[in-house]
C-alpha cells in the first residue's frame, strides 16, 4: 500500500453512506423505531419500581374518590333537581273568580320567569288531587266530600339548578292578587327548596375543584417518576444525542412511561370505585331497601381509564420533558 | 468537497477563554489526520465544534459541506449519525451490554433487529471482543471497554470518525491496536481525525498531523506519501 499517494478510499462510500440518510427516515425504520422506544419506555417504569407504584397507588386513589363522588355527586344532583321539580306553589282562588279571570292570572304568573308552569284545577280536580296524598285506606274510608276541594292554580317552578326559585317572592306576588285567597308553599318549604338548590349547586362546584385538585396533585407524581427517570438517565441521554438522537427519540420512552403510568392507575383506581359503588348499591337495596342505584359507567370504565390515563401521562411527560430534557 | 473544513474558527467561551483563535483547515475525504497539541491547546474544543456540541464564537465550520453555522437544531441528529466519535472516557452506557452499548445507535438509524443483530455482531467480531457481548461495561478492562467505545461509533459505519485521546490511559499495546483498528477503518473510506499527545504513537504510526497550541493552528504536518506502517 505504499504506492499510494491518496489515503484509501472507498468509491461506496461516499461521505454520507446511504445507509444512513441525511434526511428524516421512512416509515418501516419509523415503526421498528417505535418498537424500540416502547421496550425502552417500559425499561423506565423498572427503573425506580417504588415511586412509579406510588405514583399509580395515588393516581389509583386519586380517580376512585372521584368515581365515587361522581357517582354520588350526580345521583344527589338528580334526587334535588327532581325535588325542585316537583316543587310547586298552589294558589287558592276565591269562589267568585271567572273563567276570564283566571285566563287572566294563569297569563300573568307564566310571565314570571323563575316559574315554568301554570295549570288551573277545578274544585273537583283538586279534591281528587288531595285524595291522591291521603294514605290509600283512609282516603277510601272517607266521604268524598269530606276531602277538601277548591279551585286552585298550580305553579311550578324552573330548572331548580339553573336559578334558585324566588319562592318568596312568588308568593308574595301571589298574596297581592286580588283574586287570589291563600297561597299553599310546597310542603318542604321555601327556604328549604333554595338552600337545597343552592347546595347542589355547591356541592357540583366543590367536586369539580376536588377532582381538578385531585388530577393535579396526581399529575405531580407523573412528573415527579418522569423527572427521576430522567435524572437516571441523564448520562445515557446525553449520550444518545451525541450519536445523533433526535428529540423525539429521547422523549417518546418518556411519554411511554407516563402513558402507561397513567392508564395503569385510572384503570385500577376505576374499577375499584366500580367495585365500591355496586357494593354500595347492595347495601342500600338489601339493608336499606331504598331503591336507589348508582351509576357505575360500567361500560365506559376501560374506554375512559385508558383515555384518561393517556391524558395524565401526555401532560405528564409534557411537563416533564419541556422542563428539562438532558 | 473536503470533509471538514474550517475557516477562521474562533471559538471563546463564555467565561472569556479564547480556546480556538482563527484555524483554518481541510480534511479531504479519506484522510487519516492527528490533532495534537499540548494540555489546553483546543483539541476537545476542535471536536466539540465538528460534533456541534458547541457553535464557533467567528469563522465557518464546513461537514461534508454543510456549514454548521447554517445548520438548524433539528438537523444536528442527522449530522452526527454521520460522524462516530470515540471520547477519551469512553461514555458507556453502564446498566446496558456491550451488545446494546454497540446496538443503540443502530436503533437510533431505525435499523431492523436483524440488521442490527449483524452489524453488531460483526463489529464485535472484528474488535475481538464477541465473547462479552452479553457483559457489562464496568467488567471488562479499559482496552476492551475502549474497543466497545469504537465498536458504538463503527456500528453505524460512519463516514467521518472523531476519536478524542481514545488512547489516553491504555498501554503501548492497546494504543497501538487503536491506531491499527482506525487504520483498517480509514482504509475502508473513513476519515479519520484523532486528538492526541503521545508523540511516540504518532512517530510509529505517521500521519499527517495539525498541532495546535493555545488555540493556534502551529504547524500542518504532511507526510511526502501516506505511509502505512507494516506492523
Ligand atoms: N466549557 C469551557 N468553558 C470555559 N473554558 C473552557 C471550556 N472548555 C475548555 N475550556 C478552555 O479552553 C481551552 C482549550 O481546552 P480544550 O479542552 O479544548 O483543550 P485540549 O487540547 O483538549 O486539552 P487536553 O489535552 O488537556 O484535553 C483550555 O484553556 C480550557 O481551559
Ligand atoms: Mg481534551
Amino acid at each position: 500500500m505504499n504506492e499510494q499517494e491518496q489515503p484509501a478510499r472507498d468509491p461506496d462510500r461516499p461521505e454520507a453512506p446511504a445507509s444512513q440518510p441525511a434526511s428524516p427516515p421512512s416509515g418501516l425504520a419509523i415503526v421498528r423505531r417505535a418498537i424500540h422506544l416502547l421496550s425502552e419506555g417500559v425499561r423506565g417504569l423498572l427503573i425506580s419500581p417504588g415511586q412509579v407504584l406510588a405514583c399509580v397507588a395515588s393516581l389509583a386513589v386519586a380517580t376512585c374518590l372521584v368515581t365515587l363522588f361522581g357517582s354520588f355527586g350526580s345521583t344527589a344532583v338528580d334526587m334535588l333537581e327532581r325535588a325542585g321539580h316537583r316543587a310547586r306553589v298552589i294558589i287558592y282562588l276565591k269562589e267568585r273568580v271567572s273563567s276570564e279571570q283566571v285566563s287572566e292570572l294563569l297569563k300573568e304568573i307564566g310571565k314570571r320567569p323563575d316559574v315554568e308552569f301554570a295549570n288551573y284545577l277545578s274544585a273537583e280536580e283538586d279534591r281528587a288531587r288531595n285524595a291522591a296524598l291521603l294514605p290509600p285506606d283512609l282516603a277510601s274510608s272517607l266521604p268524598p266530600a269530606t276531602i277538601p276541594g277548591q279551585h286552585c292554580i298550580e305553579a311550578g317552578f324552573g330548572d331548580s339548578t339553573e336559578r334558585i326559585p324566588d319562592v318568596v317572592g312568588l308568593t308574595s306576588f301571589l298574596r297581592d292578587l286580588e283574586e287570589v285567597e291563600v297561597v299553599a308553599e310546597p310542603p318542604v318549604g321555601a327556604a328549604r327548596i333554595r338552600a337545597a338548590s343552592a347546595a347542589v349547586r355547591f356541592g357540583r362546584l366543590a367536586l369539580s375543584v376536588l377532582a381538578a385538585l385531585l388530577v393535579v396533585s396526581t399529575l405531580f407524581f407523573v412528573v415527579g417518576t418522569l423527572t427521576r427517570t430522567m435524572e437516571r438517565r441523564r448520562e445515557e441521554m446525553s449520550i444518545l444525542r451525541l450519536i445523533g438522537a433526535t428529540d423525539a427519540f429521547l422523549k417518546t420512552p418518556l411519554y411511554i412511561q407516563g402513558i402507561l403510568q397513567g392508564a395503569a392507575g385510572v384503570l385500577i383506581g376505576a374499577s375499584l370505585g366500580r367495585f365500591a359503588i355496586s357494593a354500595a348499591n347492595t347495601w342500600l337495596a338489601t339493608e336499606l331497601a331504598v331503591a336507589i342505584s348508582l351509576p357505575t359507567g360500567e361500560d365506559m370504565l376501560v374506554p375512559f381509564s385508558l383515555l384518561a390515563g393517556a391524558v395524565i401521562g401526555t401532560l405528564g411527560a409534557f411537563i416533564a420533558t419541556s422542563r428539562r430534557l438532558p | 468537497m473536503p470533509t471538514v473544513r474550517l475557516d477562521a474558527v474562533v471559538k471563546r467561551y463564555p467565561n472569556g477563554t479564547e480556546a480556538l483563535n482563527g484555524l483554518s483547515f481541510e480534511v479531504e475525504p479519506g484522510e487519516f489526520v492527528y490533532l495534537s497539541g499540548p494540555s489546553g491547546a483546543g483539541k476537545t474544543t476542535l471536536i466539540k465544534l465538528l460534533l456541534r456540541m458547541e457553535t464557533a464564537s467567528d469563522g465557518d465550520i464546513l461537514v461534508f459541506g454543510k456549514n454548521l453555522r447554517a445548520l438548524r437544531k433539528s438537523s444536528i441528529p442527522y449530522l452526527r449519525r454521520n460522524v462516530g466519535v470515540i471520547f477519551q472516557d469512553f461514555r458507556l452506557l453502564h446498566d446496558r451490554t456491550v451488545y446494546d452499548n454497540v446496538a443503540v445507535g443502530l436503533y437510533i438509524l431505525g435499523l431492523s433487529r436483524r440488521e442490527v443483530r449483524q452489524r453488531v455482531e460483526g463489529v464485535l467480531y472484528d474488535l475481538g471482543i464477541d465473547r462479552y457481548a452479553g457483559a457489562y461495561p464496568p467488567m471488562l478492562s479499559g482496552g476492551e471497554q475502549q474497543r466497545v467505545a469504537v465498536g458504538r461509533a463503527l456500528a453505524m459505519q460512519p463516514a467521518l470518525i472523531l476519536a478524542d485521546e481514545p488512547t489516553g490511559n491504555l498501554d503501548w499495546e492497546l494504543s497501538s491496536d487503536i491506531v491499527r483498528l482506525f487504520e483498517s477503518l480509514n482504509e475502508r473510506g473513513a476519515t479519520v481525525l484523532m486528538a492526541t499527545h503521545d508523540r511516540f504513537l504518532i512517530e510509529a504510526y505517521p500521519k499527517r498531523t495539525l498541532l495546535l497550541n493555545k488555540g493556534f493552528l502551529i504547524e500542518d504536518q504532511r507526510l511526502p506519501g501516506e505511509e502505512i506502517e507494516d506492523q
